[in-house]
């Protein structure tokens, strides 16, 4: 199940997400909260679960609590969830934390750090980490709003090309 | 017998000699106070890596040879200078100031230093100079090695960095070792 999750994202398969409309706030040192339980079980499955939550631990939160605005992203995806306006899209982000991608029933918008994100109807919505932000400075809030293509890899957040910097080949 | 080194007397400021043994109480010949010398940012060999990547090597079990890297390839055996100290009190001015923000990336070299971004036009003031630098710039501390590399005068490196894919130790840099190779 999870492979046709991983691979086609159709909502027709049994899914779980990384946050449902009566989720209960989100708690900054839970490591887990933004990562789609279906990778987590993968991960599980392939011996590879220390490797995703340090990962997680130090690459994606930087060895801190998550950040403000990104609570507030999962605050309001559980207020969309809960007014429909979103629903699972059945698949998750292909880099760690692996965050649930959902889709737009309706248009509509997420308020973050007093900016308001508006997105159509059939948008897909996910969660991005810092990293991402760093390197695509278009993105000013932890969300991408894009219609999302299925890919068949996937990547530690630590293995990014933003991981790390240098002066390249004159090093 | 150990060799002195100088300290100041944290009450008075006067200049004092030490043994270098922590734990042991040090009295001060001129005020009388008595103090426990603590382990100064100049001793910290961490004092200038990322802790993501200190972490990593922790997870793959080989912080042991980071720290022997920082401690002989980076330091030289030595400690951590003046200036560099005066390199993370300015860029904490700067970061405090809103003009640069510690970025998700730390450099590829050890001591694998966090790397920022200016986010507007501003100067970096080290060493009795102002080196400027543009918004979108980057910006890192320089170890000696990077220094030698790049003709630095100062341990800060300015530049539009590259993404790196591998992780390296100072000592595996290309000009740790030289040669005649003629």
């Amino acid at each position: 199940m999870n492979i046709f999750k991983r691979f086609f994202g159709t909502p027709q398969y049994i899914s779980q997400t990384d946050t449902t409309g009566d989720s209960p706030n989100p708690d900054p040192n839970d490591v887990w909260a933004f990562t789609d339980p279906d990778a987590r079980d993968t991960y599980e499955q392939k011996g590879q679960l220390r490797e995703l939550e340090q990962d997680i631990r130090f690459e994606v939160m930087r060895g801190e609590p998550w950040q403000p605005e990104e609570l507030e992203y999962k605050q309001e995806i559980r207020r969309l969830l809960r007014e429909e306006t979103i629903r699972d899209k059945g698949t998750y982000w292909y880099t760690s934390p692996f965050p649930t991608v959902y889709r737009a029933a309706k248009n509509g918008s997420l308020t973050i750090g007093g900016q308001t994100i508006s997105f159509k109807r059939g948008d897909d919505i996910v969660f991005q980490c810092r990293m991402t932000r760093d390197m695509k400075p278009e993105l000013t809030a932890p969300v991408l709003v894009d219609r999302l293509q299925p890919t068949n890899k996937s990547q530690f957040c630590g293995n990014m090309g933003g991981a790390m910097k240098g002066m390249g080949g004159k090093m | 017998m150990a060799q002195l080194e100088k300290i100041q007397c944290p009450s008075c400021g006067a200049p004092l000699e030490w043994d270098g043994r922590y734990g042991q109480s040090v009295t001060c010949s001129y005020c009388g106070s008595v103090f426990l010398p603590a382990a100064s940012a100049a001793d910290d060999v961490w004092l200038m890596t990322d802790p993501v990547a200190r972490a990593r090597y922790e997870f793959n079990n080989t912080l042991d040879k980071l720290e022997h890297d920082i401690r002989f390839e980076v330091l030289r055996g030595g400690k951590w200078s003046a200036q560099d100290r005066t390199y993370l009190e300015e860029i904490a001015r700067l970061e405090k100031a809103g003009l640069v923000r510690r970025l998700a990336s730390f450099w590829a070299i050890s001591p694998h230093p966090p790397v920022y971004r200016a986010l507007a036009d501003g100067e970096f003031h080290i060493g009795g100079q102002k080196l400027p630098f543009r918004k979108g710039q980057e910006i890192v501390w320089a170890c000696p090695m990077t220094r030698d590399r790049f003709d630095l005068p100062l341990p800060v490196l300015i530049a539009d960095f590259q993404g790196a894919r591998v992780q390296k130790l100072c000592g595996e840099m290309v000009n740790a070792m030289q040669g005649r190779m003629s």
